[in-house]
């Protein structure tokens, strides 16, 4: 293989790896969800178990394996914690005052199923993802920029 | 001695354990046990207790589990090693908890007074705080304390969230504690009176200064004291208030709290007391691990105060600095230097102690 191959190969591996960490998040939820929208500053609260509930209706929140890198992106452009520092304040937020941290599930289909099954939760997944799923609505969009 | 009462709670939360680990997560009868322990040494030069020891900490095992979507438990069992070396088990905090909205949670069972920041903020798991123990004047009542950490009845509590700051209360009834051979009881089984204790928490959290909190905090009780036979020996009518100040930003950290003990007694005659107690604690993060820290304490007593005088509460200055240093995000070693002054000798502790979350 010749040299410059392996080098234009090297820089399409990597354009796909920045495409990956500057794509949008969605925050979606059921159909059913009470509110049409919200706010990141509400995302936040939600999951810091700060915001309960939302017009009557009990809010999950419905997070994502610790190596997963929606994960840590979320955490950059929403919570602005690590990930170690977010699992950290959960422990400490659960023996103070009880309550229960964000349920965690594997794969984005998973949180797809998830915010459908129960009424109140509310996901995040690649806003790629989330096209031409039925049953469940974007609240917030996180742009990647 | 462990009773038979506590024995059983022991029994259950065993059984607890072994079903969390046998039970698939998903299911919704699961639960996880989670749990904080510590080993720590500490050397004193104090006067006719210079010596040197490892003493095991506290083995805490808590759990919460939601009962329905907005109901749940909340368990905390901390088993520790009393002054002879026996095992003690208590059942530290038990609470159910419903959410009626953001604004208002009501909750009834055995909790931790609203009373401040640190008996809030902090319970019996060493790994959360940043230093080897509490401020002595904040110390469990079952561990020479002298202000009522824990209540047994109802609570409600609330966060509103406004544009200018976020607003949490909490308003507390129960039993008040009374003195027994010389240490304070919080009523746990039932209430020694007919007098109910009253709490209550005002912190606010300002937008413009993000990590910054300010509080407000108190306690009312009729508060009896008892001696061995048990006989009434004392009655304060007590009211406890406290103002803090923290920061949370960045690297930095900062705890103060100054508290007001005012009593009037209601036993052997009819004149009021005024205690005061305070301390100040500052910390800076360097990188992820190492955590050097300061804390300044004193507690000053009224020496006529009925209150004070069956406690056996003296006049204590304390002077910590320590270096904490996070092995990884469940687990730290602190070592501290304490120079303590309580108005009949000048001494120094040394503690090195490992903590850990699991």
């Amino acid at each position: 293989m010749k040299l410059g191959t392996i080098f234009g190969s090297f820089l399409i591996v990597l354009c796909l790896l920045s495409v990956t960490h500057a794509a949008d998040i969605a925050i979606i939820a059921g159909d059913d969800f009470p509110k049409g929208s919200l706010t990141s500053a509400e995302v936040k609260d939600i999951f810091l178990g700060n915001m309960e509930m939302i017009e009557g209706t009990k809010v999950f929140p419905l997070d994502q394996k610790d190596s997963e890198e929606i994960k840590k992106e979320f955490m950059k452009r929403i919570i602005e914690m690590s990930v170690i520092w977010y699992n950290r304040y959960w422990t400490k937020r659960v023996f103070r005052e009880g309550g229960t941290p964000p349920a965690v599930k594997g794969t984005q289909d998973e949180v797809v199923r998830g915010v459908k099954e129960k009424k109140g939760t509310v996901g995040y997944i690649w806003k790629d993802e989330a096209k031409g799923k039925d049953g469940i609505k974007i609240l917030l969009t996180l742009s990647g920029s | 001695m462990i009773t038979n009462f506590q024995k059983k709670v022991l029994h259950i939360l065993v059984v607890w354990g072994v079903l969390a680990f046998m039970t698939p997560n998903t299911t919704s009868f699961s639960f996880e046990l989670k749990g904080f322990g510590d080993v720590t040494y500490t050397n004193s030069t104090e006067k006719g207790n210079d010596k040197d020891s490892f003493s095991l900490g506290m083995l805490d095992l808590y759990a919460s589990q939601p009962i329905d979507d907005k109901m749940d438990v909340f368990v905390e069992l901390v088993i520790e090693t009393d002054a002879t070396g026996e095992p003690v088990t208590d059942l530290e905090r038990f609470q159910i908890s419903y959410i009626v909205n953001d604004a208002l949670k009501v909750r009834v069972g055995r909790f931790h007074n609203i009373l401040g920041y640190w008996n809030t903020a902090y319970h019996h798991g060493a790994q959360l705080q940043t230093s080897v123990d509490r401020p002595a004047f904040l110390n469990f009542e079952d561990d020479g304390g002298i202000l009522p950490t824990h209540m047994v009845g109802l609570w409600l509590s609330g966060r509103l969230k406004t544009a200018p700051a976020t607003v949490l209360y909490g308003v507390m009834a129960g039993n008040g504690s009374r003195v027994r051979n010389g240490a304070l009881d919080p009523n746990n089984a039932s209430d020694d009176d007919k007098t109910k204790a009253a709490s209550f928490r005002l912190l606010v959290e300002p937008s413009a200064v993000e990590g910054l909190g300010v509080g407000l905090s108190g306690n009312l009780s009729t508060i009896n004291g008892y001696d061995s036979v048990p006989a009434k020996i004392m009655e304060v009518r007590q009211g406890v208030f406290s103002a803090d100040v923290t920061y949370f930003a960045g690297n930095v950290e900062f705890i103060g709290e100054y508290y007001i003990i005012q009593d009037k007694d209601e036993f052997g005659g009819s004149n009021d007391y005024s205690s005061s107690a305070y301390y100040a604690q500052g910390g800076y993060l360097i990188g992820e691990e190492f955590l050097p820290y300061l804390r300044y304490e004193k507690t000053s007593v009224d020496e006529n105060d009925p209150y004070f005088t069956v406690l056996g509460t003296k006049d204590t200055e304390t002077m910590i600095g320590g270096l904490r240093y996070n092995i990884s995000p469940a687990s730290s070693l602190k070592a501290e230097v304490r120079g303590v002054d309580n108005g009949t000798d000048k001494f120094e502790e040394y503690a090195i102690q490992w903590a850990v979350a699991f």
